[in-house]
């Protein structure tokens, strides 16, 4: 599993707000194919660390690389082109858009046809066109989301929504995919059904994944390695079974 | 799953001839329904205006309903549209007659007869050449202004920005007064190019009009455009390079404002400031919100009920009173239907086929409804 073949590398990544240290030098390695687990207590900077990866915060110190590639000052949809791509934990869908609409928005980089393509619907078009619907069915078959393709994304349930925003990751073909707390607000029949999800994407979509969760049967039953944050610092790194036994970690769960 | 495969094979896009032939048959019909009705007196009158205003309305839509950035000046737009395709087809005329040494009589055979209303040829091809360099400037302003302002604000700070915008074009146009020596139709024309109620013309343009935007918003560009409404933030993490989207839209936006106001200016040869400042702007906001933001369909609907009703009400009511209602009409609206008549929605012919139930009847169609209303 584990191969010299990094795909994120973060140096040294710090993030103040106005004063507030929310990420003080995190220092970060993924592999590619890994299953990543990011965890802390809230407010710990799990969530800015996305944003930073995905270029939505600037860091005040710190670099991000890319397959090798400094990207620390690329902007995010650059990113999402260079093969980054996430969820949100407020989920964030196009709710006046339907289903299908919602992942092919995602797709728009994999076109090329222009403006005057698309007026005349030339050949290129429907050609891409098509690519980007058979693209985008197969992901929702994946996920479970087919039969829905045509609702509006707002008429989804809580669990589906969660879902579609993996979906609508997914389509821009990403080499990492960023997913913040895709469990939460699930119950725990939901919850194991996307873990099982999670694996079958990480294999088909032959996609690097890291992930925030809240839920330790979660990420302990799926993760290769995890990072542990607390007030914004790297405070264990490992499997699992490291982790779940780190004093630190213990002490940062359970308070002093 | 075998099954689930096959489906998604069956639902391969491809173009719909049969639809295409269809539309083009209405639009054809459309065109002449509405020529042959121009023969009224009234109507003629009210029909090019119609025409004009669909195209405005329509192309703040894509603006304040599919982009989501409320602007105000759009009057402001129209009028730079107006000016320069006033004077460019001014320009063109008095060249053609200083460099041939026609007399006037000629000139009005050549092109424009304004005694009996008679347009040549050549006066055509004037006018529709004069109108584009007309949409293509103020898409050029439109995109300037686009580039300088839409990356850094958004929301109420883009809204008064553009009302501030719309200000300032009045404002020059009203000082300016002449181009280059022609007055360019705020206080009437230096020559006359006026194609007046041919009413074929205008229709031609918003048939066009109505193809660009809806194949755009058919394509990965409509999507993103949509996307950026619906959330910006997940769009620009679903990889839609939203700045350059937003700067697109204002762009497109502008261009047919532009062409609307070169066509105003050669259907009335006038271009009072009046005519496009802060009230024509409300007015067309007040088109769109009661169609719906983000409706094509809506948008006529409502831009020819509201035209019809406040032409009416112009001739019979006193002046200033217009406004009255539409902030009437507004405050009704969003207290009752605050997504207005379409809301997103499309009056398609699925839609109508769903609605009345009828496997195949090429009937009812979108402007038809317009001429419905106009009866
Ligand atoms: N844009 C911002 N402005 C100011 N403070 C912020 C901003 N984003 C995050 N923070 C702060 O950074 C800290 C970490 O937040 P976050 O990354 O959301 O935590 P979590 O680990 O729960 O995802 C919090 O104290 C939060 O208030
Ligand atoms: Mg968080």
């Amino acid at each position: 599993m584990i191969t010299n073949d990094v795909v994120l590398v973060v140096k040294d990544l710090s993030i103040e707000f106005g004063g507030l240290k929310a990420v003080t030098n995190f220092n970060m390695e993924i592999f590619r194919k890994e299953l990543v687990g990011l965890i802390g207590p809230n407010g710990a900077g799990k969530t800015t660390i996305f944003n930073l990866i995905t270029g939505i915060y600037q860091p005040t110190s710190g670099k991000i690389q890319l397959d090798g590639e400094d990207i620390t000052h690329v902007v995010t949809h650059k990113r999402v082109k260079k093969g980054i791509a996430r969820t949100f934990q407020n989920i964030r869908l196009f709710k006046q858009m339907t289903v299908l609409e919602n992942v092919k928005v995602a797709y728009h980089n994999n076109m090329t046809y222009g403006i005057f393509a698309s007026i005349f619907r030339t050949k290129k078009y429907w050609v891409e066109e098509n690519k980007a619907h058979q693209k985008a069915l197969e992901i929702l078959e994946v996920l479970g989301l087919l039969e829905y393709k045509d609702e509006l994304a707002q008429n989804l349930p809580y669990g589906k929504q969660r879902k579609l925003e993996i979906a609508r990751a997914l389509a821009s073909n990403p080499k990492l995919l960023c997913l913040d707390e895709p469990a939460a607000g699930m119950n725990p029949h939901e919850t194991e059904e996307l873990m099982e999800t999670i694996k079958i994407i990480q294999d088909k979509f032959q996609v690097t994944i890291l992930l925030i969760e809240h839920d330790m049967k979660f990420v302990m039953g799926i993760c290769d390695r995890i990072y542990v944050l607390n007030f914004g610092e790297l405070i264990a790194k490992g499997t699992p079974k490291e982790i779940q036994t780190n004093k630190e970690v213990i002490k940062a769960y359970l308070g002093e | 799953m075998i099954a689930k495969i096959e489906s998604n094979r069956n639902n391969h896009l491809k173009p719909n001839y049969k639809r295409y032939l269809l539309n083009g048959l209405c639009s054809v019909l459309i065109v002449v329904v509405l020529s042959l009705l121009t023969n009224n007196l009234s109507l003629k009158i009210i029909i090019p205006q119609i025409i004009i205003f669909s195209i405005a309305a329509l192309s703040l839509n894509i603006v304040c309903g599919c982009l989501g950035e409320m602007v105000l000046g759009h009057g402001g737009f129209m009028l730079v549209g107006g000016i320069v395709a006033s004077y460019v087809s001014q320009k063109i005329y008095q060249l053609v007659m200083e460099k041939n040494n026609f007399s006037s009589s000629q000139m009005r055979e050549i092109f424009y007869n304004i005694g009996n209303g008679e347009v040549h040829f050549a006066g055509y091809i004037l006018v529709i050449f004069a109108v584009i360099v007309g949409a293509i400037f103020t898409g050029v302003i439109g995109f300037l202004i686009g580039v300088a302002v839409l990356g850094r604000m958004k929301g109420d700070y883009l809204a008064i920005i553009t009302l501030g915008i719309g200000l300032v074009f009045v404002s020059i146009a009203n000082n300016l007064q002449t181009i280059d020596g022609f007055k360019y139709g705020v206080d009437g024309p230096s020559y006359y190019t006026r194609i007046a109620g041919n009413t074929p013309i205008f229709a031609s343009f918003l048939i066009l009009t109505l193809i660009c935007f809806i194949m755009i918003f058919k394509s990965r560009y409509g999507r993103a455009i949509l996307s950026i409404r619906e959330d910006e933030i997940a769009s620009e993490a679903s990889g839609i390079p939203v700045k350059k989207y937003k700067i697109f839209t204002f762009t497109l936006s502008a261009i047919f404002a532009g062409l609307a106001g070169g066509l105003y200016y050669h259907f009335a040869s006038y271009l009072g400031t009046s005519l496009f400042s802060q009230d024509r702007s409300i007015e067309l906001l007040v088109f769109i919100v009661l169609g719906g933001l983000g409706s094509f369909t809506g948008t006529l609907i409502s831009t020819a009920l509201l035209t019809f009703v406040s032409y009416k009400l112009l001739l019979n009511a006193p002046g200033g009173y217009q406004l009255l209602i539409y902030g009437v009409i507004l405050i009704i609206v969003m207290l009752i239907r605050p997504e207005g008549l379409f809301g997103t929605k499309e009056l398609t012919w699925d839609f109508i086929k769903k609605v009345f139930k009828i496997k195949k009847k090429p009937k009812k169609i979108v402007e038809e409804e317009i001429i419905h209303d106009n009866k």
